[in-house]
């Protein structure tokens, strides 16, 4: 028995596991909790497990019976809104590795929601899992969306599906949420990427990938005032509310995407190649090189750049990074329910809507959603002419 | 035109020449990394990245100087590994002839002038103007690890091609090639359908089998290591030596600082007494390519030949391919190690080809035999 299984807890209790805090001592068993793709040395988890886990974002599932640490739960808290991220020890047998993922999820998402007060919380899992997904409809869950082929499980893939448990009080208040239907098969991309890029003679200063009328850059120190200005000139918002952001700022974030080596987030400038102004940033963000899938975001920074479709453009040459470059296999994108342009935008690309990510935001006191895409490796290099 | 004079490593149309300060601002064209880097930090880390060891040269267009690609130099005694890359905003065509003028002028240069007994190129098939550049300089084909890379979005073989120096042919004659094997093999050894069902687990444990799991590596066990280097009885392909416990633990502390380690190393313990009997590993992990090298060490006699090192095989490749989503893995056995080639190709790895002179024992130039596994493969023989 562990020294933390000598507590005696008294709730987040279900039949079979609890879930509690991280302790110094779980380092010894970190490759069953810790959801990494890669597990470490004893001597590095002794020596990072204080400042990694030393806040609440993370419980370990442990079985009641001996104390057997089982997997975790890690929890991303923005706004009244929470994702849960159930994780599995490696050594348990498929089918006892879904009833362990089924009941964590059954004890966290009621937690967060009808206890912590959460509007809703969101849990992610793998297609083909019918026991979680039973246990999610036990607790009242509701699917929300479903990416396709978004992830990888004993080596075979899998779709994503979104669910989420939604607070009955809010529920009773502002009605039940809308989840929009998933569209059966991906439209037609009515601007498809040109079947090659253009050749190029002499390319711009820096340029990773060039197209017609832009290319793909890596972030330069002089960038961040060009991007600054615009911020504080924009007119509008696309997802987050419009606010002043200085140059340092965005020096730090794209300095600190690019210094590590396994980055979460791909940022590129977008410049335009006539003049080789800057006029907008496309990333991939969520980046995830073992399932091989990313989300695309885009940002024209000035009004008279829009829809000119060198955001268009630009999605492309990215989506040629990542599926041509990365080898990735999918990906998907989210435009808020208020920003109908980004949704335009996204399946003239040919993304393909998937569901809803509901009540992701509270705006002006009300629950506020997004859609969300996806979109498949092979789909984008059919539809390319 | 460029305003430096270089009077070698010049080919028709590029000239190869080392990195400097400037070409910071068009690292994207030459740097060999999944991600490009914002300028800032190219600036702030260039030198120290780039100053010593000279293993990267850049390609430059000689008519205008533009960088359009470079190539990795590796060296290991007197023998050269060398990787080209051409600047991804080059279209298909251009990139073959970018990667043909690259290795054109690099082999023969650290062959033929730098004076080691051979290099070699790892090249994408499916590219004959580089397979043509190879044969006309005289580099002859090694290898094929299937389907292990990607190249402009497809999967393709990565095809070895090595140059060897005349006057080491003229003292030793002809290097001896072991052509590739068939596709259709029979596998005795697969791995088994399922692992075992595990109702508690080893401390620390990754992937459990019947007789033996991976863990992680501990503090303690850099004695248990030293140990066995202490009292090792024969050599599988680096000659044995005397190993510090201290430098054996912080290898494996290093790798796992890493966010994107490019070797993952686990210890093999015997589920009957938690006795660490050797490691086994991930090499040149690349999740892009989506494939690695793999070896096995087991540290004393007395725990080879009884299918210890097969299992714990296995349960690495579970996890390359079940966790690590890995397309495939290849390995390399030093010719003089009959036993390690059979328990490979027992576990279901094809023989590949191999790399004739990858260096010198006891003045004789000595090569691997080199294998692949696909996982569809490793996945089809489990029963």
């Amino acid at each position: 028995m562990t020294a933390a299984g000598r507590v005696r807890q008294t709730y987040l209790y279900g039949p079979t596991l609890h879930l509690r805090a991280v302790e110094r001592e779980d380092a010894v068993d970190e490759p069953c909790w810790r959801n990494r793709w890669f597990p470490r040395a004893r001597a590095v988890s002794e020596a990072s497990i204080e400042d990694e886990h030393g806040s609440d974002s993370l419980l370990v599932a442990v079985r009641n019976d001996d104390d057997v640490i089982l997997g975790s739960v890690t929890i991303e808290t923005e706004g009244a809104w929470r994702q849960a991220r159930p994780f599995v020890a490696r050594w348990l047998d498929r089918a006892h590795a879904d009833a362990v993922e089924a009941e964590i999820i059954a004890l966290i998402l009621p937690f967060l929601v009808d206890e912590g007060g959460a509007i809703t919380a969101l849990v992610e899992i793998a297609s083909g899992k019918p026991l979680v997904e039973a246990a999610l409809d036990r607790i009242g869950a509701r699917r929300c969306y479903r990416h396709r082929e978004a992830w990888q499980l004993d080596g075979a893939r899998r779709d994503k599906l979104g669910y989420q448990l939604f607070d009955g009080r809010a529920v009773e208040l502002f009605g039940e949420p809308e989840i929009a239907a998933e569209e059966p098969a991906t439209p037609a991309a009515r601007v498809p990427a040109p079947a090659c890029w253009p050749r190029v003679e002499m390319p711009p200063t820096g340029a990773v990938i060039v197209g017609g009328r832009l290319y793909l850059r890596p972030f330069t120190p002089e960038d961040s005032a060009i991007a600054r200005d615009a911020v504080l000139e924009e007119t509008e918002f696309a997802h987050e509310p419009r606010f002043p952001v200085g140059s340092i700022e965005i020096r730090n974030t794209v300095r600190r995407a690019a210094d590590a080596a396994l980055p979460a987030e791909v940022i590129f400038a977008i410049a335009l190649r006539e003049n080789d102004r800057l006029i907008g940033r496309t990333k991939l963000k969520n980046l995830d090189l073992v399932h091989r899938c990313a989300e695309t975001g885009t940002r024209l920074y000035r009004p008279e750049d829009r829809g000119m479709g060198y955001g268009t453009e630009a999605k492309h040459l990215i989506l040629g990074y990542a599926f041509e470059v990365l080898n990735l296999h999918m990906l998907w994108s989210q435009a808020w329910e208020i920003n109908p342009r980004s949704r335009a935008a996204v399946r003239k690309q040919g993304y393909r809507l998937a569901g809803t990510s509901a009540w992701r935001q509270m705006h002006h006191g009300l629950p506020s959603s997004d859609w969300t895409f996806d979109l498949l490796a092979s789909e984008w290099r059919d539809a390319r002419r | 035109m460029s305003e430096r004079n270089q009077t070698y490593l010049v080919g028709p149309t590029i000239s190869l020449r080392a990195v400097e300060e400037a070409d910071a601002a068009s690292e994207p064209s030459w740097r060999q990394s999944w991600f490009p880097r914002a300028r800032a930090v190219s600036e702030a880390k260039i030198e120290d990245d780039y100053a010593e060891g000279d293993t990267t040269l850049v390609a430059v267009r000689t008519s205008d100087d533009v960088i359009v690609g470079s190539v990795l130099i590796w060296f290991d005694g007197p023998w050269a590994f060398v990787l080209p890359v051409a600047a991804r905003w080059l279209t298909g065509d251009e990139t073959e002839a970018v990667m043909a003028e690259m290795v054109s002028l690099a082999l023969p240069f650290l062959v033929d002038e730098g004076g080691n007994i051979a290099a070699l190129t790892e090249i994408p098939s499916g590219l004959p103007k580089i397979v043509d550049a190879l044969e006309q300089i005289g580099a002859r084909f090694c290898y094929r690890n299937r389907e292990a890379m990607v190249h402009r979005g497809e999967r393709h073989d990565w095809v070895a091609y090595q140059y060897f120096n005349k006057k080491t042919l003229a003292v030793f004659g002809e290097p001896t090639f072991t052509p590739e094997g068939p596709v259709a093999r029979e596998v005795t050894n697969p791995a088994p359908k399922q692992w075992p069902v595990v109702e508690t687990p080893p401390p620390g444990a990754v992937m459990i089998g019947e007789r033996v799991y991976l863990r992680m590596f501990t503090p303690e066990d850099g004695e248990i290591m030293r140990d066995a280097s202490l009292t090792d009885t024969e050599f599988s392909h680096d000659p044995r030596f005397p190993r510090s416990g201290m430098a054996m633990n912080a290898r494996f502390r290093k790798q796992s600082e890493s966010e994107l380690p490019t070797d993952l190393t686990f210890a093999v313990v015997l589920r009957a007494n938690d006795e660490l009997i050797g490691r086994n590993e991930l090499d040149f992990l690349d999740l892009v390519h989506r494939s690695a090298e793999t070896g096995t060490e087991l540290f004393r006699p007395e725990h080879r030949g009884k299918g210890y090192g097969t299992e714990a095989k296995h349960l690495l490749l579970t996890y390359a391919f079940e966790v690590l989503h890995l397309h495939m893995v290849w390995s390399t056995v030093w010719e003089e190690n009959p036993r390690s080639r059979a328990a490979l190709l027992k576990q279901g790895y094809r023989e590949s080809g191999s790399t004739p002179w990858r260096g010198i024992h006891h003045g004789i130039p000595s090569g691997d035999w080199n294998f692949d596994l696909l996982a569809s493969e490793w996945q089809a023989a489990r029963r």
